[in-house]
């Protein structure tokens, strides 16, 4: 234990960098004032300890005091995010035999001989800009930089994975995947036990390639780490490849139900100009197969990998029109109401069967023989809850009278250039108001 | 007309040359002398209309904007297919029903009693119109009880506006459109070629009887004549009204050159008698005899749906096939040479413009004389093998 005697003087200008209740500043002052008188009469002492944690500990514990967060805390999901605190390496920056006072030591920040003569150790004139290149240094440091991701290039939700692309699956020899692209669709954290290891964590990730003209493929794969993971899942994908029939080259042949496990999907075909209206995932595969517009609607379980599989099932299991003719002896004949619905024979079979060949009981409605005689069950839409109250009804009812006003406006605006009222010519000043246009002095 | 000139002239310059403008660009139209309905609506003359119109599937029912374009599916057999196409043979008629061309009509204010016990009851005009439910355009009747007592048929134009009004007909606008106002606009939309556009609009706008309906239409038939913009509406409802106009103020050399050059002879043929109908010009009706059977447009269009299914129905033989590839079989070499052999004697006599005639002619021969040999060299390659 060191102890020190310090003399008031010191003991004052301890006290005077705190802040003091009033009647303790009176004591200082009126001990100040009679320092002189009594400065051999009131000796101090006061114990200084130069040991404490800060020299004790090395930088790393102090830093994990500082930046780490409780047991507790971890299981809440503190530390993690914009907030988190992330240790600086001070050393950054430095360099030994480079300090405050800029001193040239050779053999240590330059070289003993220079040409044939010798260095000397010289004091050379101080570099005022150093010490603020370390503060900026040091500055930079500490927070966590979330890295841009061009939007365009984003996946499902913030800078998540899955939802974004990780490129074409590599080259195997002389194989290429050109015009390739994969998505991945799932990327989680799953552990497996070993018997020398233990509880091992690893990383699943499951992903889809195509080339946006039919041929495509899945693989779920895993990793220790994610990059591996993801390598690996996008190349198996690559080795997977299946080819899905496209009908005009945006859509699927016709609805279709298809299932896996407890995912149910239904999928209705749609025209040009429709889009994806699905879950994510399924758009994300449509994307990849080249499939512009389609509808479907999952019911039942919305796991991630059930509802690849059993979309993959779906795609695979379509009929060409040409299948379904032959399959039902018929024309399969198309109807578009673009085009004032005339009939127009997409496929036919080599023999045609005759009326009376078909039986009574035959479903000939194309729509249910595609769903495998299943109906969609079209939930019915319910009014909204305003709906005849009594505030709604007011306000219908003063609506009614403006009911044809935008068109009016547009009428008007065609074909006067203003809004006017049969009293405009009456009373030319009563228009609305129209914002003139700033004419710039120097073109007047 | 001169004598009013000179007396507006000296009350507004202004004036004058308003009406200056408007008489140079009507004198520039093409105006029907005669009546032209009872002829228009003819049978044979409706019959060669109906041909001259050439209608094919794919135009009648083209891609056209509508709210929902969904597409669905069905399967048929082929009876029930052809029951089908015969419901859309009868939709197209309707689709190519032609507006009427009727002479204008003239407007005489048509008085229906004068009581004069009445004068002075109001300092407006009532003007009173039948809502009735049901009543054809025509039938409607719109009447006006004038300030000072009198009772009379409305004019067209108030006419129009009341019945617009009370029973309004889709697309038609109580104001005119613009299209219709401004020179400008009419004139870019003209330039742009979008003739079928004008004539639709025009159609729903305007009844045929009028005459801004019939100074406007034959501003777009000569522009379409002048540009050879024949094929823009072709298989439309307007093809026919445009053949006529044309038959009737004789331009139709271009139309005749141009439906040599598309090798549409059947067609040609139809123009010459359509000529000789409208203006009795002398033809050698023999020609009729040669072109065989004549087939109507309805059933044409039949045809065309129902190679639809044959086309899938594969292996048709080689012969055929070519002639497909080709357009034309070895018969049709003669009564093509025929046709064109009519045409020239009609237009030696009836045409102005007879070199470029005589160059189609000529260069549609060397066309078919490049076929014919093609033909009989496969023929014979086949007759070896």
């Amino acid at each position: 234990m060191a102890g020190r005697i310090l003399c008031t003087n010191s003991l004052i200008k301890s006290f005077t960098g705190l802040t003091l209740s009033n009647s303790a500043r009176n004591v200082v002052k009126r001990v100040e004032g009679t320092a002189t008188l009594l400065q051999n009469h009131l000796p101090c002492l006061s114990a200084s300890r130069n040991t404490s944690f800060f020299n004790k500990l090395p930088a790393t514990e102090l830093w994990k005091g500082v930046t780490s967060v409780s047991n507790a805390g971890k299981k809440r999901g503190r530390g993690k995010g914009v907030g988190r605190k992330i240790a600086k390496d001070l050393n950054k920056g430095q360099v030994i035999g480079v300090g405050r006072a800029n001193i040239l030591w050779p053999g240590l920040n330059a070289p003993i001989i220079r040409g044939k003569e010798l260095v000397t150790q010289q004091q050379l004139p101080k570099d005022p800009e150093r010490e603020k290149k370390l503060i900026k240094l040091r500055d930079s440091m500490g927070f966590f930089r979330v890295l841009r991701i061009n939007p365009m290039d984003r996946g499902w939700s913030g800078s998540k994975m899955p939802g974004r692309s990780i490129g074409p699956p590599d080259a195997v020899g002389e194989d290429t995947f050109e015009g390739f692209d994969t998505r991945v669709l799932e990327l989680k954290t799953v552990f497996i036990m070993k018997g020398n290891l233990g509880r091992t964590r690893r990383f699943s990730v499951l992903s889809v390639t195509g080339n946006g003209q039919g041929l495509a493929g899945f693989s779920l794969s895993k990793g220790s780490e994610v990059r591996s993971a993801l390598r690996k899942s996008k190349n198996r994908a690559g080795q997977k490849l299946m080819h899905v029939e496209l009908c005009d080259n945006h859509t699927v042949f016709h609805d279709f139900f298809c299932a896996f496990g407890k995912t149910k999907i239904f999928v209705s075909k749609k025209p040009e100009g429709h889009g994806l209206v699905c879950h994510r995932a399924i758009a994300t595969i449509c994307k990849v197969v080249g499939i512009k517009n389609l509808h479907a609607k999952i019911e039942g379980s919305t796991n991630l990998q059930n509802i690849v599989k059993a979309f993959f099932i779906g795609l695979l299991q379509q009929k060409t029109h040409q299948e379904l003719a032959e399959a039902k002896g018929l024309h399969v004949v198309e109807f578009r109401k673009e085009n004032g619905n005339i009939p127009h024979v997409v496929a036919s079979p080599h023999s045609v069967r005759k009326p009376e060949e078909i039986p009574s009981n035959e479903n000939l409605d194309f729509s249910q023989y595609v769903m495998g005689d299943r109906i969609v069950l079209k939930k019915k839409k319910f009014p909204p809850f305003y709906h005849g109250t009594k505030g709604h009804d007011l306000y219908l009812r003063k609506r009614e009278n403006l009911r044809n006003q935008v068109k009016v406006r547009l009428d008007m605006l065609t074909h006067y250039g203003e809004l006017r009222s049969f009293q405009t010519d009456k009373y030319p000043e009563c228009r609305p108001y129209k914002h003139k246009k700033e004419v710039d002095e120097a073109d007047a | 007309m001169i004598s009013s000139l000179n007396f507006m002239k000296s009350l507004n310059s202004r004036a004058v040359l308003l009406s200056n403008f408007c008489r140079n660009s009507s004198a520039s139209v093409l105006h029907y002398e005669k009546d032209p309905g009872s002829v228009f609506i003819n049978p044979d003359v409706q019959k060669l209309l109906k041909n001259l119109t050439n209608p094919s599937i794919d135009v009648v029912f083209s891609k056209r904007t509508v709210p929902d374009n969904s597409v669905s599916y069905k399967f048929m057999t082929t009876e029930e297919l052809q029951k089908e196409y015969q419901s859309i043979v009868r939709q197209s008629e309707e689709v190519l029903q032609m507006p009427p061309v009727v002479k204008i009509r003239e407007e005489s204010p048509k008085l229906i009693s004068k009581d004069t016990a009445l004068a002075a009851f109001s300092d407006t005009k009532y003007v009173i119109t039948d809502i009735t439910y049901g009543l054809k355009y025509s039938q409607r009747k719109v009447v006006v009880r004038n300030t000072d007592g009198t009772l009379e048929y409305a004019s067209d134009d108030i006419a129009k506006r009341m019945k617009q009004t009370y029973i309004p007909d889709k697309g038609r606008k109580v104001r005119k459109p613009k299209i219709f106002q401004d020179e400008k606009l009419f004139a870019q939309a003209l330039e742009q070629g979008s003739f079928k556009f004008i004539l639709d609009r025009l159609c729903i706008q305007y009844e045929p009887f009028e005459k801004e309906y019939h100074e406007l239409s034959s501003k777009v038939y000569s522009e379409v004549d002048e540009k050879k913009a024949f094929d823009s509406l072709r298989s439309t409802r307007h093809f026919g009204p445009l053949v006529f106009f044309l038959a009737w103020h004789k331009k139709i050399d271009n139309l005749l050159c141009d439906l040599i050059e598309r090798d549409l002879l059947r067609n040609a043929v139809d123009l010459v008698a359509l000529m000789s109908k409208l203006h009795n010009i002398e033809v050698d009706q023999s020609i009729l005899g040669q072109l065989g059977t004549e087939t109507n447009p309805s059933n044409r269009l039949l045809k065309q749906l129902q190679d639809s299914i044959e086309k899938r129905n594969h292996e048709t033989d080689n012969v055929a096939k070519l002639n497909k590839a080709i357009g034309k079989t070895l018969d049709d070499f003669p009564v093509d040479e025929a046709i064109l052999q009519f045409i020239e004697t009609f237009t030696k006599n009836n045409s102005l413009k007879k070199i470029q005639v005589a160059g189609a002619i000529q260069t549609l021969r060397e066309q078919n004389q490049e076929k014919k040999q093609l033909l009989e060299s496969l023929k014979k390659s086949q007759a070896q093998a």
